[in-house]
């Protein structure tokens, strides 16, 4: 895809990234998308195609995981990040990550949104603090929820609550990206629903994200760009629109139509 | 399939019965076992009058003299019991930070099979050790003011070293046990490896640490052998400092029932003491059990 200038602005691009995993087995083989800011791009594809793989490139999540080797080039805001002295620590307050399944840390709802700012040194004083909780909150809409139990542990919510609250707590660092690896999996159809407009809605603040799915239903619902993987390969990427309702690759049409995954 | 040897029903009703009598049998143990201590050990102030005020508050031990007064016993327990643990924690806790989050291969191979070697190690070595380094080595720091080198002190070493083993497993299992999803979520909003490991993984298994720390000092206030022989374990009054000799509750039980005649005030005095023991580790075991339902309440 060719990106017009001044239309829509790429945030991130990878350009033929491939992953190994314990130095030789290649999961994933070389992959170029770029992302851009506002929108929201799925990837699909049968389990085990490297969805997450890639997804795990894009804020170095895989350097966490040893013997693991990824390769080619990350630009982000125009700068390749996989480079060997890259500070990924910075690069993840800008590049957030929710995963399948919720992880509130074990502290009141409160500090698991204030936790991270707090260890970048970012809270100055209490009022800050408490209107960047609320904001966070609102955004991934779960104030109303938790307004009045705050100070409570994040483990006594609800599953959807609690992956909303680990969405809160990635948008209280202000990031431009986010990165969601399936994250309704664990969900019942109701906060799913939820999530997905969240997603929707911060998308709309300029934000962009990237879902894995392996819900078709969800892509078109949630998606403006897809991508579809299969075995290791990006194999087609498009707009939603195009991808579901006009498929090139007969492998992305046999998907479709569930002859497989 | 061969013919059964009795009727599926009669097997359950035998399986049954076999079983309920093994929990039966235990039961009465225990129970048996309470009472015993207790009414032995009440009868010290139910039958031979001593004031229970003055024995849990009086400053001096003198059996023969017919002066019971526990402090200094107790205290003296809580000291050497609180020094391992303040020598034992951070030791543990950094070698299973080590093993679990650093070097999970060294750890898990060869350091942690070594750590339980160790826990199978008989008391009276570890007293035996204490007894020829510990002291020596408390002679050579602290000169005349140690005297033989028995004292607290030494006590509480020997016990942070027999303790360490257990705390050590326990909170190496603690650490392995938090899910690997809550390091990602962390590394995830950008915190480096060490704000990871220090605020969400140390907290995330906070209760098993606990429960950990709990178990490693019920141990050290149970200890009488490996203290006994490292301690000091004569004196009558209350321990002026960490440097000299005194006797715990558990080394005034081992030494003072081989000249106590059965029945006699003194005998029944020291019944007291274990009756003492034994409601002080029912504490210890009730804030395990605290702590075990409270963590399993914030898990989900
Ligand atoms: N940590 C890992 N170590 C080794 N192989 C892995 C690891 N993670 C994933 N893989 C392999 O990489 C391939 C792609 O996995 P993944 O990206 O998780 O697929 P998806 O998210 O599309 O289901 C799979 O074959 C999987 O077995
Ligand atoms: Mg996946």
């Amino acid at each position: 895809m060719t990106p017009t200038a001044g239309e829509c602005s790429t945030l991130l691009y990878t350009k033929d990234v491939t992953v190994k995993y314990d130095y030789m087995h290649e999961a994933l083989h070389p992959t170029s998308l770029s992302f851009d800011a506002g929108t929201v791009t799925a990837l699909i594809g049968p389990s085990g195609c490297g969805k997450s793989t890639y997804l795990r490139c894009l804020n170095l999540m895989n350097r966490e995981i040893p013997r693991c080797v990824v390769e080619g080039e990350i630009h982000y805001h125009d700068h390749d990040v996989n480079t060997p002295d890259e500070n990924l620590f910075e690069l993840r307050k800008s590049i957030g990550m929710v995963f399948q399944q919720p992880t509130p840390f074990r502290k009141s709802i409160r500090e698991n949104i204030l936790f991270a700012p707090k260890r970048h040194g970012r809270i100055k004083n209490r009022a800050e603090a408490d209107e960047l909780v609320e904001t966070s909150l609102r955004q991934a809409a779960l104030w109303d929820e938790v307004k009045d139990k705050l100070n409570q542990s994040g483990f006594g919510l609800s599953g959807g609550q609690q992956q909303r609250l680990c969405i809160a707590r990635t948008l209280a660092m202000k990031p431009d990206v986010v990165l969601f690896d399936e994250p309704c999996s664990a969900l019942d159809p109701i906060s799913t629903y939820s999530i997905e407009e969240t997603i929707r809605s911060i998308a709309s603040t300029g934000i962009c994200c990237i879902i894995v799915t392996h819900n078709m239903e969800q892509a078109t619902r949630v998606s403006d760009r897809t991508a579809f993987f299969y075995v290791g390969n990006m194999v087609e990427t498009g707009t939603t629109k195009q991808i579901f309702s006009a498929p090139n690759d007969q492998r992305l049409a046999d998907y479709l139509s569930g002859r497989f995954g | 399939m061969a013919k059964r040897l009795m009727p599926k029903k009669q097997l359950e009703g035998v399986g049954l019965t076999l079983t309920g009598a093994c929990v039966l049998l235990v039961a009465l143990v225990v129970i048996t076992l309470i009472f015993m201590v207790a009414q032995q050990g009440l009868s010290a102030f139910f039958v031979d009058g001593i004031n229970f005020f003055s024995f849990i508050s009086g400053t001096s031990w003198v059996p023969s003299d017919g002066v019971y007064g526990a402090l200094p016993l107790i205290v003296t327990s809580f000291g050497v019991m609180l020094l391992a643990t303040l020598f034992t924690l951070p030791i543990a806790l950094g070698s299973a930070i080590f093993v679990v989050e650093v070097q999970p291969g060294f750890g898990r191979r060869v350091f942690q099979p070594l750590v339980e070697l160790l826990m199978g190690i008989p008391s009276v070595v570890y007293g035996l050790i204490g007894l020829t380094v510990v002291n020596a080595a408390m002679r050579a720091i602290f000169g005349d003011a140690a005297g033989t080198g028995a004292g607290i002190l030494s006590g509480g070493i020997v016990l942070a070293v027999m303790i360490l083993p257990t705390v050590t497993t326990l909170s190496i299992d603690g650490l392995a046990a938090v899910p690997n999803e809550y390091r990602e979520g962390s590394y995830a909003l950008g915190c480096t490896r060490w704000q990871t490991v220090w605020h969400v993984v140390l907290r995330s298994a906070m209760p098993s640490l606990m429960t950990a720390v709990i178990l490693g000092m019920t141990r050290a206030f149970g200890e009488a052998l490996a203290v006994q022989m490292v301690i000091g374990g004569v004196e009558k009054v209350m321990p002026a400092g960490l440097l000299s000799p005194a006797a715990t509750l558990t080394t005034a039980l081992t030494s003072g029932f081989s000249n106590a005649t059965t029945g006699s005030i003194q005998y029944h005095a020291l019944w007291a003491l274990g009756l003492l023991l034994m409601a002080m580790s029912l504490v210890f075991i009730l804030i395990i059990h605290v702590i075990g339902a409270k963590g399993a309440k914030n898990r989900d």
